[in-house]
């Protein structure tokens, strides 16, 4: 009815437009189309991403630093955002994880915006301002940065963030930055006198990790640098590995008193960390064969102690077998004047009247089948026998002499 | 070679049994391809009808208040702001009434000749097309992302609660439950302009049963809830489609809509100038005017090109766009939804 209600009220029209559409017309000729289409092609092709014009190989690691996983941000969220950065990285230069981290690319992801939809179903949305930047860990400078925003959508916040770092491309702006940044350090490091100073100065301070990392730190471009870096680099190492020998002798100490008569890896692995060079390796030597020499006296009084105890023991033993043999006899004994304790049995049954027990139903029978006795003797006497026989022989022959 | 014998005669009849069936509903008329007919021929030659052409789509989907009362709403404070959290499958799945009572209304309609989209199957089909989008390989951004939702034009917004009357105090019949008071909303709603097309409403309907309740009111309900919505569709054949104008300025563009224009009025001046002459007698009501956005609801637009073929929101942003490009300079993009939502964003200057 309502369609019918609806239909009638759309043929009431009063003008009764026909359906008769038209195909559209173009004013271009083939020609020109073919040519429009070309232009359009080389249009789209200059949106992409311009790999040759980007390469440049400095070979600056660039260690990649992606968002903890905080707030929306996820696990898998900064899993993906690190593979992102990765990605973008490598294409020129060298990436890395983690190891000395003279220079990285990081990310700081602000959440602008949030919203929740009111359809169904439900839809998140979050909104993040997203900065890239190339910085001197070690100094705290920073080359070069990018930023843009991204939003991302999902059934949950954190969904919607994901989305959003899935959005993150890798540009020419991006790639842009990374060629500036490595232009930047390089030009850094060209400043020769002013690297020296910054390197002298920590070590002046004793601080060769990071006099070391600045020196590793040094690409082969820098060729001013580069040499400097070459010659000082296993100087910085050694008075690093001296100073480093000094707290690891501490530890191996710490960990020889925590492992008292113990045998632990942990000495041995503190040995190992000291360099033979170092001034501190004959004491770091002499405290650890000490140790293992401590545990081998404790090992050996150990598996005396242990000795004498099995001894003990054994002879503890012995004295229980002889006690064991001496109660069986007794027993054995005991089970040949058993008559007598049946007929006990017997007396103290016809005293509880009508109550009787299950026993005392079985003397009844005894009572008055005769022949039973003979039987229940029988079956006494070979059981006795049995136990008595696997007992000692000495005593069967005994109990066999007794009963004979 | 006795039961083979038997074999061949049973086959045969088998056979002839099946094939008669077939026959039979030729002769009779019975099957479904059989029984279905047509004319596209008078169809195509017969008027333009608009409404078939854009067939509105009309979907129950619950009510807040219905979500709350399953506990599936539920308000999350994240940096200083309450965002509402509505779980519509975990509804769906948690009030077994919902299938019978959404079901009533849809059977109310189709017993009409209006078909109704289903809540649940469009729910269910989304997640499948997500699945297979992600097979594909879609590229999809947010604001696809956004509107792949159930977006039904007419949403029929269901509301219903259950109570108990409290046992009196002078009674001694301490067995008795009190009776059951029934109360549902059924609003149906203009997705684009959030008109409220037909409402329908009863309170404390006494009853056990509350699907049985609920069914029973519906029925004697509905034909006035209907009529109402056929009023609505009258007034869109005769005044025009109903539909928001947004223009609206993209992040970073320079253009103020307030900025005087090439013409000499300001680019505000010149767009209210052409909702005035391009809307059906007129029609329109300004919401907003900032710099950044002018705002307009109640547009009505024509629902027909001369050719027969259906004018729409798109095509209604289209020709403003074109316009905008051509006599002012301005860089736009057609942002248009659905049957009533124009939306237009300004980049700048071309």
């Amino acid at each position: 009815m309502l369609t019918v209600a609806i239909t009638s009220c759309g043929g009431q029209q009063k003008q009764g437009t026909k359906f008769a559409p038209k195909d559209r017309e173009s004013s271009l000729s083939d020609s020109e189309r073919q040519a429009a289409i070309a232009q359009k092609k080389a249009e789209l092709d200059s949106l992409n991403l311009d790999i040759q014009t980007l390469v440049f190989e400095n070979n600056i690691k660039l260690t990649v630093l992606p968002p903890a996983a905080t707030g929306d941000i996820t696990e898998e969220t900064s899993a993906l955002m690190a593979g992102k950065m990765m990605q973008i990285t490598a294409q020129n230069g060298v990436g890395g994880y983690g190891n000395s981290p003279a220079f990285a690319l990081a990310v700081v992801m602000a959440p602008t915006g949030r919203a929740a939809t009111g359809t169904a179903p439900q839809r998140m949305m979050t909104k993040y301002s997203i900065t890239f930047f190339v910085s001197n860990m070690l100094t705290g400078d920073v080359y070069a940065s990018h930023s843009e925003d991204v939003e991302g959508v999902g059934v949950t916040f954190q969904e919607a963030t994901r989305n959003a770092v899935n959005e993150i491309k890798n540009t020419h702006a991006l790639q842009q930055m990374l060629k500036t940044a490595s232009k930047r350090i390089i030009s850094w490091y060209n400043n020769v006198q002013g690297f020296k100073a910054i390197v002298e100065e920590n070590v002046s301070k004793h601080e060769y990790e990071t006099a070391y990392a600045l020196l590793a730190s040094v690409p082969k471009e820098a060729t001013g640098c580069f040499e400097y870096a070459h010659k000082r680099l296993d100087q910085v190492l050694e008075d690093m590995n001296n100073q480093k020998a000094a707290e690891t002798l501490a530890e191996l100490r710490n960990a020889i008193a925590a492992a008292g008569d113990q045998y632990d890896p942990m000495p041995s692995g503190y040995l190992k960390m000291i360099p033979a060079k170092s001034k501190q390796y004959a004491e770091a030597s002499k405290l650890y064969d000490d140790y293992v020499k401590h545990i081998q006296d404790v090992r050996m009084e150990n598996i005396k102690h242990e000795q004498k105890m099995e001894l003990e023991r054994l002879a503890l033993e012995q004295v229980k077998l002889q006690h064991q043999q001496k109660a069986s006899m007794e027993v054995a004994e005991k089970a040949v004047s058993m008559p007598s304790a049946s007929s006990d049995s017997e007396t103290k049954q016809s005293d509880s009247g009508t109550k009787q027990s299950f026993g005392g139903k079985i003397v009844e029978s005894f009572k008055k089948h005769p022949l039973l006795w003979g039987l229940g003797i029988g079956a006494v006497v070979t059981g006795v026998g049995g136990v008595a026989m696997y007992a000692s022989l000495p005593t069967l022959t005994k109990i066999g002499l007794a009963l004979l | 070679m006795k039961a083979n014998k038997f074999i061949l005669p049973i086959s045969a009849l088998a056979v002839l049994l099946l094939a008669s069936c077939g026959g039979n509903n030729q002769q009779q008329g019975n099957g479904l391809t059989e029984a279905a007919s047509g004319d596209m021929e008078a169809y195509e030659n017969s008027d333009v009808n608009t409404l078939e052409q854009a067939r509105p789509t009309i979907m129950v989907i619950p009510g807040d208040q219905t979500l709350q009362n399953f506990k599936c709403l539920k308000t999350q404070r994240i940096d200083g702001r309450d965002f509402i959290l509505r779980d519509y499958q975990k509804y769906l799945l948690k009030d077994d009434r919902a299938e019978r009572i959404i079901s009533a209304i849809q059977n109310e309609f189709n017993a009409q000749g209006y078909p109704l989209n289903d809540f649940e199957q469009t729910l269910k089909q989304l997640d499948t097309q997500e699945a297979l989008d992600m097979a594909d390989g879609f590229e999809k951004d947010a604001k696809t992302m956004l509107l792949t939702v159930a977006q039904p034009d007419i949403i029929l917004e269901l509301t219903y609660d259950t109570s108990r009357d409290k046992m009196s105090m002078t009674s001694h019949n301490y067995s008795h439950k009190g009776d059951k008071n029934i109360s549902y909303t059924l609003n149906a709603l203009d997705a684009y302009t959030n008109k409220v097309v037909a409402t329908m409403t009863a309170s404390n309907i006494k009853g056990e049963s509350t699907t049985q309740t609920i069914q029973a009111d519906l029925k004697q309900n509905m034909p006035k809830f209907q009529q109402d919505i056929i009023k609505y569709f009258s007034d869109i054949l005769t005044r025009g489609r109903d539909i928001t104008v947004r223009v609206a300025v993209e992040k970073g563009c320079k253009v103020k809509l307030t900025d005087e224009s090439i013409e000499g009025d300001t680019y505000a001046d010149w767009i209210m100038d052409y909702i005035k002459t391009h809307t059906v007698k007129g029609a329109y009501k300004m919401q907003q005017n900032t710099a950044k956005e002018l705002y307009f609801v109640n547009c009505r637009i024509k629902l027909l090109n001369e050719d027969g073929t259906q004018y729409g929101v798109y095509d209604w942003t289209r020709d403003l766009q074109k316009n905008l490009r051509k006599n002012l300079g301005l860089k736009c993009t057609n942002k248009a939804q659905g049957l009533g939502e124009v939306l237009i964003s300004i980049q700048g200057i071309q």
